[in-house]
């Protein structure tokens, strides 16, 4: 069965998974309890712009993918701290935008490109040695800044009006924190897929708060099912000859039911209203 | 009492000093004309009704929001200004937008109002670990450290938040309506805890409210303010009409019924 790890490609998949894996489950944590799936979902679309000018150009869609990114996070942050559109209203805008402009860019090019529609679904065993330098240089980036800001993150996605209260750049910190989510999606679209990453980024810490109710143990377990869920679903996708993003992703979703049938905090809240509803 | 207790440079400055300030949001006038001076020691309980701007006046002590005219110092400089952080503000927000399924333990989140005094890239060390402990016990909830926020009571929350804004050993202490939803029993408690804070720890309180009859039983000085700060001093001074009219408007009937005030409020006056 482990013959396939001596294919190189293989060998690329393998590492790719894992360090999305790990990523998405890092950066997860925070979009799950801050409440930002949507954000990510919008700022996934718009790396499709990014990646479609890429290829125009012909430079390598990853760096344009980051400056798209970039600054659909940015823009949404800054429409929205200003308080005269809401969030969701935001977003809805911004990534049907960049979207369209991704259509525009291939309506200039000659011809169809395959590559792009690989970006758009992913295709792990497409992985090559520059791809995964520069995956490998974003998610070491990503990680060194959540280790250094740890304690400020976990305090503006708590409770970012006190944060600020107490003096922490509670703006600068949640640019922060849009600019690592978009680093993020673009280390991860090239194997999971545009369409898809975002579920990746949700469901492994979605599934580890189901099983904890302490930050620190949230995001290891969030991390360990993330990986998981990318390793298993990487050797479910070669053996089943099936799309790498959709197996990755539905097997953190399966994980993520799962936690939820065994959630000992389900249980717990499930307790507590009963007792309320008694004494109401 | 540690290095880092409750001293100041310059005691003879008030606390808190507003000087005709004007506050605007979004083109519309919130804070009109404020004066209020807090003088060390004091505990002010600030009234009014909702929309007031009673947060407001909150967050512009706290250098949250500039004033679009006047002056705010906090012992004796703009907040901005305030070296140190803000560690020497303790604040305790309206009950806060908070998830309460959020994985984190009691002990972590008073810890997080240390975060100011420990700085960016640094990690909470024993001193720090030992102020959250004495904070802890100050609102009596040393028992409970290790229990998720999501598991306390509306009340044992409140004192939680309490002790986050202690564990940075503020010497003012700033409280936005922390009574909200609690019933009678739950809000005398509420303010006998920071009657107590106020008498042992030398602090400077300044709380909002609309909850004119507990507040005066407790505080030293009573504000009311409706958009603009109308009548300030001592409780017993103020007692009667001048409050019940700040409160409600100066269409508002009362009449006593035991120790009760029963209040009636014209209703097409309030809108």
């Amino acid at each position: 069965m482990f013959d396939i790890l001596s294919y190189t490609f293989m060998q690329r998949a393998l590492a790719s998974s894992v360090l999305i894996g790990v990523v998405c489950a890092v950066i997860g944590v925070y979009v799950v309890l801050r409440g930002l799936s949507f954000i990510g979902a919008g700022i996934a679309h718009a790396s499709f712009g990014g990646v479609a000018l890429g290829f125009l150009l012909g430079f390598n869609p990853v760096i344009t993918a980051i400056v798209f990114c970039l600054a659909t996070a940015w823009g949404i942050g800054f429409v929205t701290r200003r308080g005269e559109v809401k969030e969701d209203t935001a977003i809805g805008v911004f990534f049907a935008s960049t979207m369209a402009l991704g259509i525009l860019f291939i309506g200039l090019m000659q011809g169809y490109n395959v590559d792009l529609f690989g970006y758009l679904f992913g295709s792990v065993l497409a992985v090559t040695a520059a791809d995964l330098w520069i995956s490998g240089a974003l998610a070491l980036t990503v990680l060194l800044v959540v280790g250094l800001f740890y304690k400020e993150l976990l305090f503006i996605t708590f409770d970012p009006e006190m944060a600020q209260a107490a003096g922490l750049p509670a703006a600068q910190l949640y640019f922060l924190l849009l600019s690592l989510i978009a680093l993020t999606i673009v280390l991860s679209i090239k194997v999971v897929g545009i369409i898809l990453v975002s579920a990746l980024i949700v469901t492994p810490a979605a599934a580890a708060y189901q099983l904890t109710d302490d930050f620190r143990r949230m995001m290891v377990l969030s991390v360990f099912l993330g990986t998981g869920s990318a390793l298993l679903g990487l050797f479910l996708s070669y053996w089943l000859n099936i799309a790498s993003g959709a197996t990755i992703v539905l097997t953190a979703t399966v994980i993520f039911f799962l936690t939820a049938l065994l959630s000992p905090r389900r249980r717990r809240w499930r307790l507590e209203e009963a007792e309320l509803f008694e004494e109401g | 009492m540690t290095e880092e207790g409750f001293v100041t440079e310059d005691v003879s400055s008030p606390v808190i000093e507003l000087e005709h300030v004007y506050v605007a949001y979004h083109e519309r006038l919130i804070l009109e004309d404020v004066s209020l001076q807090v003088e060390r020691g004091q505990f002010v309980g600030v009234l009014g009704p909702n929309g007031s701007g009673k947060t407001t006046l909150l967050r512009a002590i706290l250098g949250l929001v500039r004033p679009t005219r006047g002056q705010v110092r906090v012992f004796g400089v703009p907040p901005w200004e305030l070296d140190g952080g803000r560690s020497r503000i303790g604040y305790v927000p309206q009950i806060a937008d908070i998830d309460s399924r959020f994985p984190i333990h009691v002990a972590d989140v008073v810890m997080m109002g240390r975060y100011g005094r420990i700085g960016l890239l640094r990690r909470p060390g024993l001193a720090d670990r030992e102020a959250v402990r004495w904070a802890l016990a100050q609102v009596g909830m040393e028992a409970l450290a290790d229990r998720q926020i999501g598991e306390l009571s509306g009340g044992q929350r409140q004192r939680v938040f309490v002790a986050r804004a202690l564990a940075a050993k503020p010497e003012l202490l700033l409280l936005d309506e922390p009574t909200t939803g609690f019933d009678v029993a739950m809000t005398e408690g509420l303010y006998q805890l920071l009657h107590q804070l106020h008498r042992s720890l030398d602090l400077t309180l300044l709380l909002v409210s609309h909850d004119v009859g507990v507040v005066s039983q407790f505080v030293s000085q009573v504000a009311c303010l409706s958009g603009r700060l109308m009548v300030h001093g001592r409780p017993d001074e103020l007692e009667g009409e001048g409050l019940l009219e700040c409160m409600y408007g100066p269409e508002t009937m009362f009449f006593g019924h035991g120790h009760v005030p029963h209040i009636i409020v014209d209703k097409e006056h309030r809108h």
